[in-house]
């Protein structure tokens, strides 16, 4: 038993009653949480979840009919549907739990997404963030007590590496192993997170990671609409939308114009010059973490690591972005530098990663959690 | 035309770092053997370490028998060290071990003045075993072997809590 864990967490000794396990692969993300789930008995993904980390409670004095069911809580898309009517609240910040209460309602909500039967035992691994301390797993563990019968924590950073690698190719020569010799750039909400992949797991060194990720973006932006167009109210959420949609670096296909509210009358406002300098600042830090790390690779590496620098995570789908960092690599006289973007399936890396350690893992390994 | 001298520094610079790798190699073995990850400690005693003793051999000039002889001596200080810190870490995370001998022990020079520790802390007064024993420190783990890495991650958030 871990003596420093205030949850009722013991090691394998449980008497084994379940007919049936089903396999979790979570990734609880700062914006995004993705569930996979599979039978141990089948490699087919059964469940296929990507549901926002948000949870929403219900204002005091809401009418009978305006929440579904009358519902007090509601989550992910349903809770931003209704944001209106609900107070939002974020579970996660930065990647791990801000807030235990709503993080242990997410994490109910997610085990009901799980359709099974009364004597199936459910098994999940769970990304945690490569430097979450001691309490930052211990507020985990506490948030999923009471869900899962067994659990196991892993670092992001492997699962992510796990998760992109198809080893039904490693044998085929024309296939580059994504793992073997790389920079990975993970954008995420709370944070940026650069490592180097040199087929063996991640050391301290071969891992930068900040904080000017999505969220700061979004407050940036934010800053510098209200700076421009004082009048106009806008929410970090509107903001965030916004970036979504039509974040560029470089320079824009079009101008981003979008409809505001000023004192309750939308109007349109020129957001380009606002959008484009949040989303640049995120390219030159970028840049500047990308130029550290590889300055710790190993020289013989460097030619075959330039080849594969991968952005991933939400903020990898501002658009331009790989090509521009590459543009700038180049002009920073990196020879011959290829960066990739994975794309909207980022989302679900991790947790497919979490599903492959899921069905590797050791009896022994899993720690079982008291309902 | 060069001198001598010229022509042997690099190559002597490239044999006290193949030295260096092959020393790292070799601890890394023995920590492997130690905590029963026989697997891992043959992959590399098998697999890594061979072609480095091969380049090293080639690189430091000396006859074979005292290369032989320099190699053997490198693995049983090796051995002897990973043991003695092995003993040490058992010792001190034993809960019946009483505190001022724990107190004592701590006292012991793990790390020079200076150096970092395990986790990259700087060494402080405290009887955590985790600054002591290298084996809990994160160590190559090759991404295929995802029981190994579990164990590896649970023994680093299990140090973790206990320096906390």
């Amino acid at each position: 038993m871990n003596s420093s864990s205030t949850s009722a967490v013991l090691e394998e000794t449980s008497v084994q009653t379940a007919t049936d396990t089903l396999l979790v692969g979570l990734d609880l993300g700062t914006n995004t949480s993705a569930l996979l789930a599979s039978s141990h008995k089948s490699n087919d993904i059964s469940i296929r979840e990507l549901i926002p980390s948000i949870v929403g409670y219900a204002k005091d004095g809401i009418l009978d009919g305006v929440l579904p069911g009358n519902a007090t809580v509601l989550f992910g898309n349903e809770a931003l549907k209704r944001k209106l009517y609900v107070n939002l609240v974020r579970p996660l910040k930065g990647g791990t739990i801000a807030d235990l209460d709503s993080a242990r309602h997410f994490a109910r909500h997610l085990r009901s997404r799980l359709s099974i039967s009364p004597n199936t035992e459910i098994r999940a691994v769970i990304g945690v963030p490569a430097k979450a301390d001691p309490s930052a797993r211990e507020a985990l563990r506490q948030a999923v007590t009471g869900v899962f019968d067994k659990v196991l924590f892993i670092p992001e950073p492997f699962l992510a590496a796990l998760g992109l690698r198809d080893e039904s190719r490693l044998g085929d020569a024309a296939y580059a192993d994504p793992v073997r010799n790389s920079l990975f750039i993970d954008i995420g909400g709370g944070s940026t997170d650069l490592c180097l992949m040199r087929g063996y797991y991640p050391q301290a060194e071969d891992q930068i990671s900040t904080t000017f990720a999505g969220d700061a973006i979004d407050q940036m932006v934010h800053n510098a609409i209200l700076q421009t167009y004082p009048d106009c109210q806008i929410s970090l959420h509107k903001v965030c939308d916004i970036k979504e949609r039509h974040s560029f670096v470089m320079s824009p296909e079009t101008q981003v114009v979008v409809d505001l509210v000023v004192a309750g009358r939308t109007r349109q406002f020129d957001v380009t010059e606002q959008l484009g300098a949040g989303c640049d600042a995120l390219l030159k830090h970028l840049l500047d973490l990308s130029r550290t790390l590889i300055a710790r690779a190993d020289p013989d590496a460097v030619p075959e690591l330039l080849q594969n620098i991968v952005l991933t995570g939400g903020g990898s789908l501002v658009r331009g972005l790989g090509v521009a960092l590459q543009t700038l690599l180049i002009e920073d006289g990196y020879e011959n530098p290829k960066v990739s973007v994975i794309g909207p399936n980022y989302k679900e890396q991790v947790a497919r990663g979490a599903l492959k350690a899921a069905r590797q893992a050791k009896e022994r390994q899993w720690q079982t959690i008291l309902r | 035309m060069q001198s001598p001298a010229l022509n042997t520094e690099p190559a002597t610079v490239e044999a006290d770092r193949l030295w260096r790798l092959i020393a790292g190699h070799l601890r890394e073995a023995c920590i492997l053997r130690r905590q029963g990850r026989h697997h891992a400690a043959t992959a590399i005693l098998e697999r890594e370490l061979p072609p480095l003793i091969r380049e090293w051999s080639a690189q430091c000039a000396l006859p074979t028998e005292e290369a032989k002889a320099r190699l053997n001596q490198l693995f049983s200080d090796e051995q002897a060290r990973v043991e003695s810190h092995w003993i040490i870490a058992r010792f001190l995370t034993d809960k019946t071990t009483p505190v001022a001998s724990v107190d004592r022990l701590v006292a012991f020079p793990a790390a020079l003045p200076g150096q970092q520790c395990a986790f990259g802390q700087a060494t402080s007064h405290s009887t955590s075993a985790a600054m002591f024993f290298p084996s809990i420190a994160p160590r190559r783990i090759p991404i295929a072997d995802v029981v190994d890495m579990i164990d590896a991650s649970q023994e680093i958030a299990r140090a973790a809590a206990l320096q906390q």
